[in-house]
């Protein structure tokens, strides 16, 4: 009935048959790679054409295994759930764009071309089992599985200093793993009941007859956690600490944000467009499934603290990005800028705010993968991404260099891109919940014009460094990814409704939950 | 005449009198053919143990019986038994493949049977004396088996080290004994079991340092942290196989032992000592992990890998007692994580000892670029290692999963939290190995392919097979032990 199993499942089947490839096909492990999420795309439209308009659709619910005795004699039985709603569906969609783009436009990096495509066909497996997953444990497995994919992915084919980074990457986010894990599991065991048996019967409002049993299933547990939001009061501010510091880590939110700019430096291109398009994108996910979703009184509770958090790293990821000295650096800066406004949007708890925070989502998604594409083919040509080195390519390569421009100004907010419309609605949000706050946070808007029109200037304008002759302009294969990424681009910017229905409708459902 | 044959007790002691006869029957042929080479009785061995696993898997889910009051067949004994068992035929095939190009004393099969019937009896004794036997039994072969390269220094000095802690904690665990026995008057665990809480009660230190004991004594078994210093030395002098006999059998064996004893003689004062436990899982996971950091000899490395694998163990047991009576998830998250532990730390000894072998050192340098010269191995050795570190999809995580979710539902949620901390300090190294197997080497036309045996292979499959059945098809196992009933 569903097909939610295949979103994550056609990249995985990908991946198990590019191990099985003879080792010197290289371009059939890619062909296998690019098949394996042109599958997972169709199926993602197919899924958003028949989406019926509220609530979890196309589930695929297994009942996976039992975990005995572990609470008061009752039995876990633990799902393989998948299913998309609202929220995922644009975001499924947007990483299998970009997943495809990133494997038909970015030459596979030299050292085992099987191997590559078998951790990147797993990585996007992961982050679609994240963005699908129905049962705590199958979203903790999508989530660790990402985390190791990550790991190979940029400790095998990244740059001289690949390892270091991949050990930073894996540390950091391994630590964010835990505290989802700990979150979710004290989130099922809170609500099972377990830490509200002190409580008075009496004040305890009168539960569905699941509230009781323990569950991982998420749609049960935020039916439960609508009827049950007066119990386990206790646990709730620390279960909530505990997601929020996992999320931080996840979005690399400064004072956690060290091992981004690095792995960004080190990743091939490909990998970038990946974990700089969707990969940073789940902690804001988490956040807004996990935290709206289902613990909502305390993300009111803590809104300030959010709110703060958010406008330090609207602004340090734009001074950040202002004095990197590399496009690498500059652009995962820049995309800490960008979460830092989805974290005050989220913190303003209404609807323009959670909307503009799923725009934002989107719309950094977008502009990240299109910014590390072409500032990639340009380093690959060029040997170099350290802007000192470059400039004076808008001679050489037009095209490129207009498409960089193109995601610059996008980035920055140019009025009819996704980047406009995506802060617009966040700050409309973010004002009407944090006003003095968000008048701080404004300034990185103009920071973000400051730091990328100077950059662009440096790169492509100005004497050229290089000899130019040697340089050569976008090849076709390459004018896909540029051209698809800059017309969905232009798309949510000119007509947002095309993903502002479903945001729309999810930000509700959310805050109906919230109360 | 009486019925000498059918006695319900033969049956109950099925797989202990199969082992311990196939082991003299072993020995025996050793003798009668002592000149020519003996890598053949090994099959016997084998034989016998897969012999010993009808009864034990027939044992499985029956009604807990007790064979002359020494020995019980209890669930728990059932799926300690039926552990120990795999493992050592695992351990047999390996020393068989092993002894291919490292020739092993021919006395070594016989040695693994008599410590595996040491272990059996450590599974299901039910007095405090048997439990000692098996104990000795067991620690005797190890340490014969560990120093019987006699020209080899570093067997010596690793068997000498091994006897000295281990004689020492023996000593202690008597020691430990003695006081319960000194204010009990009986060794027999079903009668100290019914004396419940009354001991505490009226020698709550005797009881408490009787306790304390006998958890540091069976420590120097299980290497916890602060006893684990003999285990890298020994580790690393013995022979892979052995190294792996003593990682995993024997400690599978010392858990066994250790709660029963604990869990018999102590359960009625669960809430006041058990959580002494967690103090010692606490320290092994941290420092076993954290030292095997710096390591770079890839048997010392796995042995202080097993030292933290051991802390992550120990963790069902200092759940035991706050919070709630019903411990059998406490008894199944354990029996599962052993499980895995035994498939993948076999399975990587497996693959460092033909590595090793193959490339003549003992340093991780022996992995570089393994993934060229044996793509096979290297992906075993991943599994193993990604398992260790506690992949999804492995028996590793799914064991570390489990254990994580007992201690959130015994409210004991800073040792669950400290297992995860602990484990992201292994994937440092765990996957640091995984780096050197992938890096490519610059002069690929010099690359010499490494080639296991088939025997080997067979090794390496089936813990690779076990590793990943536990991951994915968690059921298999989990289902099982539903069904049984512990005691």
């Amino acid at each position: 009935m569903g097909l939610s199993l295949w979103l994550p499942g056609a990249p995985v089947i990908a991946a198990l048959v590019t191990l099985f490839l003879p080792t010197r096909a290289a371009g059939l492990s890619r062909l296998v790679a690019g098949f394996g999420f042109a599958a997972s795309l169709v199926l993602a439209v197919l899924a958003w054409a028949s989406y019926p308009g509220a609530g979890y659709a196309h589930m695929n619910s297994f009942s996976w295994f039992t975990l005995p005795n572990v609470w008061l004699g009752h039995n876990l039985t633990i799902g393989l759930s998948f299913g998309v709603d609202g929220l995922s569906l644009p975001l499924v969609t947007l990483t299998a764009v970009i997943a495809l783009l990133a494997v038909v436009g970015v030459p596979t990096p030299a050292g085992g071309a099987r191997v590559y495509h078998f951790w990147q066909s797993l990585l996007v497996a992961a982050i679609l089992g994240v963005l699908t997953a129905l049962d705590l444990f199958t979203f903790l497995v999508a989530l660790e599985l990402a985390l190791f994919a990550g790991f190979f992915l940029i400790q095998q084919f990244g740059g001289p200093r690949r390892r270091h980074a991949a050990f930073k990457f894996l540390l950091y986010r391994g630590f964010a793993t835990i505290g989802v894990l700990v979150a979710f599991v004290g989130l099922a065991y809170g609500l099972a009941g377990l830490y509200y048996q002190g409580a008075t019967v009496a004040s305890t409002p009168k539960l569905p007859s699941s509230v009781g049993s323990l569950t991982f299933s998420l749609p049960t547990l935020q039916q439960d956690i609508g009827h049950a939001a007066a119990v386990f009061s206790g646990a709730r501010p620390a279960l909530f600490l505990v997601l929020l510091l996992a999320v931080f880590i996840e979005e690399a939110f400064v004072p956690f944000h060290t091992w981004l700019p690095q792995a960004h430096e080190q990743a091939d291109t490909a990998t970038n467009m990946l974990m700089g398009g969707m990969m940073t994108k789940i902690g804001a996910y988490i956040l807004l499934r996990f935290g709206v979703g289902m613990l909502p009184d305390q993300v009111h509770r803590f809104s300030l603290l959010l709110a703060v958090f958010g406008v330090i790293n609207i602004l340090y990821g734009a001074f950040a990005a202002w004095v990197a000295d590399g496009w690498r650096r500059l652009i995962a800066f820049s995309s800490i800028s960008h979460m830092g406004l989805v974290l005050l949007g989220i913190s303003a708890m209404n609807a323009a705010g959670l909307q503009g925070a799923m725009f934002m989502m989107v719309s950094s998604g977008l502009l990240t993968a299109l910014l590390f594409f072409v500032s990639g083919a340009m380093e690959a040509r060029t040997g170099t991404s350290q802007m000192g080195q470059l400039g004076g390519l808008s001679k050489p390569m037009p095209m490129l260099s207009g498409f960089l421009l193109f995601a610059a100004l996008g980035s920055l907010g140019l009025p009819l891109t996704s980047g406009f419309i995506s802060e617009l609605q966040a700050f409309l949000g973010a004002f009407a919940g944090h006003p003095y706050l968000s008048l701080v946070g404004a300034l990185g808007l103009v920071l973000s014009a400051t730091y990328l029109l100077y950059a662009i200037q440096k790169t492509t304008f100005g004497p050229a460094v290089s000899p130019a002759a040697a340089l050569t302009d976008a090849r076709p294969v390459e004018y896909l990814p540029l051209v698809v990424l800059t017309a969905l681009v232009l798309v949510v910017g000119v007509y947002p409704a095309v993903i502002g229905g479903l945001f729309g409708l999810s930000a509700h459902t959310l805050l109906g939950i919230g109360g | 005449m009486p019925d000498l044959i059918h006695q319900p007790y033969w049956l109950t002691m099925g797989p202990l009198l199969i082992v311990s006869v196939t082991a003299f029957v072993v020995m025996i042929l050793e003798f009668i053919f002592l000149k020519g080479p003996r890598r053949w009785l090994v099959w016997p061995a084998l034989a016998g143990v897969l012999a010993a696993l009808v009864p034990a898997v027939e044992h499985l889910w029956a009604k807990p019986t007790a064979a002359l009051n020494t020995v019980m067949i209890d669930g728990f004994a059932s799926v300690f038994t039926l552990l120990i068992l795999v493992s050592a035929a695992l351990i047999l095939l390996f020393s068989y493949a092993y002894s291919a190009e490292r020739p092993l004393a021919a006395e070594h099969t016989y040695l693994i049977l008599f410590g595996v019937a040491g272990a059996l009896a450590m599974a299901s004794a039910l007095d405090l004396i048997t439990l000692y036997i098996g104990l000795e039994l067991l620690s005797v072969a190890s340490y014969v088996l560990v120093a019987v390269r006699r020209k080899s220094v570093r067997a010596v000095e690793g068997g000498v080290k091994y006897l000295i802690m281990g004689s020492v904690g023996s000593a202690v665990l008597l020691y430990g004994m003695s006081f319960i026995y000194g204010i009990s008057g009986t060794t027999s665990l079903v009668q100290l079991g019914q004396l419940g809480g009354q001991l505490y009660q009226q020698y709550p230190a005797i009881v408490l340092l009787g306790f304390i004991l006998m958890l540091s004594g069976m420590g120097f078994k299980l290497s916890l942290v602060p006893f684990h210093m003999w285990t890298p030395d020994a580790y690393d002098g013995a022979p892979s196989p052995i190294s792996s006999f003593l990682a995993t059998l024997s400690k599978v064996a010392a858990f066994a032992m250790l709660l029963r004893m604990l869990l018999f003689i102590f359960n009625g004062v669960a809430t006041e000592v058990f959580y002494w436990a967690g103090i010692f899982a606490a320290a092994t996971m941290l420092a076993g992990n954290l030292l095997a950091l710096p390591q770079r000899n890839m048997k010392r490395l796995l042995a202080f890998s097993s030292v933290a694998q051991a802390g992550y163990a120990l963790i069902p047991l200092a759940l035991i007692g706050p919070n709630y009576t019903d411990w059998t998830g406490l008894f199944d998250s354990l029996a599962f994580y052993l499980f895995a532990y035994t498939f993948m730390t076999i399975g990587a000894f497996a693959v460092v000892s033909v590595v090793g072998r193959a490339r003549q050192t003992s340093t991780d340098d022996a992995l570089d670029g393994l993934y060229q010269r044996s793509p096979w191995l290297a992906g075993a050795l991943t599994v193993f290692l990604l398992s260790l570190a506690g992949m999804p999809l492995t028996g590793g995580f799914l064991g570390k999963f489990y254990i994580f979710v007992e201690t959130i539902h015994f409210q004991t949620v800073w040792l669950g939290i400290l297992l995860f901390v602990a484990s992201i300090v292994s994937f440092y190294y765990y996957l640091g190995w995984v780096r050197h197997m992938f890096r490519r080497d610059a002069d690929t036309a010099a690359v010499q392919p490494i080639h296991a045996g088939p025997v080997m292979n067979l090794v390496v499959a089936l813990c690779v097979a076990g590793t990943l059945v536990l991951g994915v098809v968690p059921a298999a196992l989990l289902h099982p032990l539903q069904w049984v009933q512990w005691f």
